[in-house]
């Protein structure tokens, strides 16, 4: 459904710009609320083995998809992202106070190569979650020098495989699906992705 | 011609049939028009179309030719079509956007806010304090600044109290007069505008014009058409027709008081103490945003959630919420997707959903806004049946004919002093605050002795208590905690997984993390949104539209909370809130679908003020910024004080 041959228009609308704004900062909201409920408890069980903690990883990469395959042109997955993180730092109560930037770049990193890649023209399901897990290895490279530097060789690459499969799980295939469900809600109309989630759900 | 529409037909993106078919009229220099018709006509396409809005949108065909004049649209909604985090900010947007310089914008901000009667107000405060009355008014400056020829209103006052709307009907003709520009009017309760207006224009439901002409010829051709769709027309006095029985049982207690007053709040208070002692789903609401009532796939599947999870008979549930869709005019969109329907569609869903379960304590809040005739009638005979089967109802309304009804009425005072608004203190630039954090890091990667470290980090904490203490706004102990517990999992987990298990590694990480963390928290205490924007437009020129929209929707944040807050209350209310994550899932697609319906307004308010502005050659007008970016000697000190805890780190000891 999403081959096209065409060339996609690649500048950016006003509405692009303030739904992917407004979404990303209702996410961020929703970060707020996982990192001061959720995240303290899922953290201290994780601390009986820390790598897995990395399992939430994908979570925080969730805006990325989202602004890729929504908006569907270069920037918006690190628009999204930057936004996000931004507005989790300015509401505070997490640990990695204003790193969450450097973080929120790492996370947009990836899904802008794959879709970069495949010009903007293809937006499955596939490569958003390859998009996702590239990000992650992105992240978690980032966090080997800043977070975990001492990590032995082992438990690094169980780090590394932990992010990743949580960012290609949540993010990848759950920020598709969230697109798909707006798509289905008839609330991004103004969008292609959104048309054809409707095409998709009423043929 | 100030304005002349020529077979305008619109086919938005993904629709079957034409939303207006070929429409043609115009106005000249100075004429004042109604545009009148059914819910569902096509007006507000109009206006977006006449106002380039639509265009500047792209999610719509537009075919014929339309020559307007410079024109301000007013939209319905004054709480999404707020863009930024001042007043001042907002009523200068459109300045800003055509390119005003920054010395100019004062005074028109001044001279717009004085047209408006808001010449007194303090232009520091957030709009989302304002009531809303005011905040329309606000709305309005903002388009006077700019000094529109054709002033565009749609249904501006449907959601105000009469001494609000007054207001701003108030304004619009002192504008007019003074400026003898052009006007053109949709609202559904369009008596009060009459005196205003020289023509009217009337639109069918399937968006094609079928009258045009003088005031009072078309109100005599076309009145009794009028009111068969539902319009507000003189002389009916919906009451008259409803059926009324014998009193029995119930009681209605309505709350009025201006809008701001704090009916909402008062409703929800109640709502809050009365579940403690309410039976499990005895209780009905419409709350403030009755989008927050929907759940499920389709409009009949949200309708029924609450019966059926309160174990009624599925088969009998259907049918009774088939009943209720053909009495709230809703038949035809049983299988549609419950996000879909209109904002007059969703408050009637919303009060079906309230009533479906028979709950014997209803709360409804504005439950007639913005209806026409035909649903005020059957909502109406709702409240009464549920009434007259023993309910207590409580409603919060500013609508005088459902005020008849009512046993008993509490008038609330709007309250005296504004609500106060955590505003962040401008201490340090952002981009300073943000330049200190990335100095740290930087430094703290290449720290290799622990003991420097150490001393580095001493040395920060001590300017960090220094601040704290001269500025109290900084004090923000509760930021602490979370940081404190990463830097003691960073530290446990780098000693416990690694090869050499040396202690003093791990330090040296764990100490690197809180040094590099600390100065992050001077931003979550000090740095503004808008402030921020401010300098990465000005300072480091990044382009104004991207910084601009994400500004709106870093201070969007508020809204959202309260919104997420209210969903998830609204849902548990209604019994159809699911346990732990998957709740937490559908929040953040319900609250996602919610912010996006809302960034669709916005989007429209910020487009209606030349957010994407394009001149006569095709390129993007120049952005200005109403507030200059400054840096000052504090952030060098800030500066200054980063570099030097990091050369302590690199050197020390």
């Amino acid at each position: 459904m999403n081959a096209n041959s065409t060339k996609p228009n690649l500048n950016w609308r006003g509405i692009d710009l303030i739904t992917t704004a407004i979404l990303a900062a209702a996410l961020g909201v929703a970060f707020w609320g996982f990192d001061v409920f959720v995240y303290p408890i899922t953290s201290t069980i994780g601390n009986i083995y820390p790598p897995l903690t990395e399992l939430q990883l994908g979570v925080w990469i969730i805006p990325a998809v989202l602004g890729a395959v929504l908006v569907r042109k270069p920037g918006a997955a690190l628009y999204a992202e930057l936004i996000a993180a931004t507005l989790e730092l300015l509401l505070g109560g997490n640990p990695w106070s204003w790193t969450i930037l450097v973080s929120g770049a790492c996370q947009a990193a990836g899904v802008e190569i794959i879709f970069g890649l495949v010009r903007y023209r293809r937006f499955n399901v596939g490569l958003a979650m390859a998009g996702a897990a590239l990000s992650a290895v992105f992240e978690v490279f980032y966090e080997y020098v800043s977070w975990v530097p001492d990590y032995s060789l082992t438990q690094k690459l169980v780090y590394m495989v932990c992010g990743v499969i949580s960012a290609a799980v949540i993010s990848g295939f759950g920020g598709w699906w969230l697109v798909r469900a707006l798509g289905k809600a008839g609330v991004i109309n103004a969008f292609a992705a959104g048309r054809e989630a409707r095409k998709a759900a009423n043929s | 011609m100030t304005l002349d529409v020529q077979n305008l037909r619109v086919t938005p993106f993904g629709a079957d049939s034409a939303v207006l078919d070929g429409v043609t009229f115009s106005l000249k220099q100075g004429e004042k028009a109604l545009l009148l018709g059914p819910s569902g006509a096509g007006k507000s396409t109009l206006m977006l179309a006449i106002s380039g809005v639509l265009q500047q949108l792209e999610t719509a065909d537009v075919a014929g030719t339309l020559v307007a004049a410079s024109s301000g649209l007013l939209l319905q909604n004054a709480t999404d079509s707020a863009i930024c985090d001042t007043v001042y900010r907002d009523v200068a947007f459109g300045a800003e956007s055509a390119g005003v310089a920054r010395l100019s914008i004062a005074g028109l901000v001044e001279a717009a806010l004085d047209a408006v009667g808001l010449g007194e107000l303090d232009k520091g405060r957030n709009p989302q304090t304002l009531s809303g009355g005011e905040l329309q008014r606000m709305c309005l400056a903002g388009l006077l600044a700019l000094k529109p020829r054709l002033l565009l209103l749609d249904e501006p006052t449907s959601y105000l109290d009469d001494e609000s709307a007054a207001e701003v009907r108030d304004a619009v003709s002192e504008y007019l007069r003074m400026s003898g520009a052009t006007a053109l009017i949709a609202e559904h309760i369009f008596e009060a505008w009459l005196p205003l207006v020289d023509k009217i224009f009337v639109l069918d439901a399937s968006g094609r014009l079928v009258a045009a002409g003088d005031t009072d010829e078309v109100l005599k051709r076309s009145g009794r058409q009028l009111a068969d769709w539902g319009m507000w027309v003189a002389g009916g006095d919906p009451l008259h027709s409803l059926v009324t029985t014998a009193e029995t049982g119930g009681h209605i207690t309505a709350l009025v008081g201006r809008s701001g007053s704090g009916k909402t709040t008062w409703l929800n208070q109640y709502l809050r103490s009365s579940l403690e002692t309410a039976p499990v789903g005895g209780v009905g609401w419409l709350p403030q945003n009755p989008a927050n009532t929907l759940t499920g796939n389709t409009v009949l599947e949200s309708l029924t959630a609450t019966a059926l999870a309160l174990g009624e008979d599925p088969k009998l549930t259907q049918q009774g919420g088939q009943e209720w869709l053909r009495r709230m005019g809703l038949e035809g969109m049983r299988n549609r997707n419950p996000h879909e329907l209109s904002g007059g569609e969703t408050r009637r869903l919303a009060l079906a959903s309230a009533f479906m379960h028979k709950p014997g304590l209803v709360y409804l809040d504005e439950p007639t806004v913005g209806l026409d005739t035909l649903s005020w009638k059957n909502v109406v005979d709702a409240i009464l049946e549920a009434k007259h089967s023993g309910a207590r109802i409580y409603l919060a309304t500013h609508d005088a004919q459902l005020l008849k009804l009512a046993d008993e009425v509490i008038t609330l005072e709007p309250k005296s002093a504004p609500i106060a608004q955590a505003t962040k203190p401008q201490l340090f630039s952002p981009l300073a605050m943000f330049a200190a954090s990335a100095l740290t890091l930087a430094g703290a990667l290449a720290f290799r002795s622990v003991s420097a470290a150490a001393l580095a980090l001493f040395a920060e904490a001590i300017l960090m208590a220094l601040a704290m203490w001269l500025v109290p706004s900084l004090r923000r102990f509760g930021l602490l905690w979370p940081m404190a517990f990463g830097v003691a999992s960073v530290g446990f987990s780098n000693w416990w997984l690694s090869d050499a298990h040396s202690v003093e590694a791990a330090a040296l990480v764990a100490i690197r993390v809180a040094f590099f963390g600390l100065p992050g928290l001077l931003l979550a205490a000090a740095a503004s949104p808008s402030e921020l924007g401010d300098q990465l437009g000005q300072k480091l020129r990044i382009p104004a539209r991207p910084v601009v929209a994400a500004m709106v929707g870093l201070n969007r944040v508020h809204r959202l909370r309260g919104n997420w807050a209210s969903l998830a209350f609204v849902r548990k209310v209604r019994l159809v809130a699911k346990k732990g994550l998957a709740e937490y899932w559908s929040l953040i697609l319900f609250s996602l679908i919610e912010a996006t319906r809302s960034a669709e307004s916005t989007a429209i308010a910020m487009e209606s003020r030349g957010f994407s502005a394009k001149d006569a050659t095709g390129k993007p007008v120049p952005r200005t910024w109403a507030i200059e970016a400054t840096w000052g000697k504090l952030d060098l000190l800030l500066l200054a004080a980063a570099a030097g805890c990091v050369a302590l780190g690199l050197f020390g000891l």
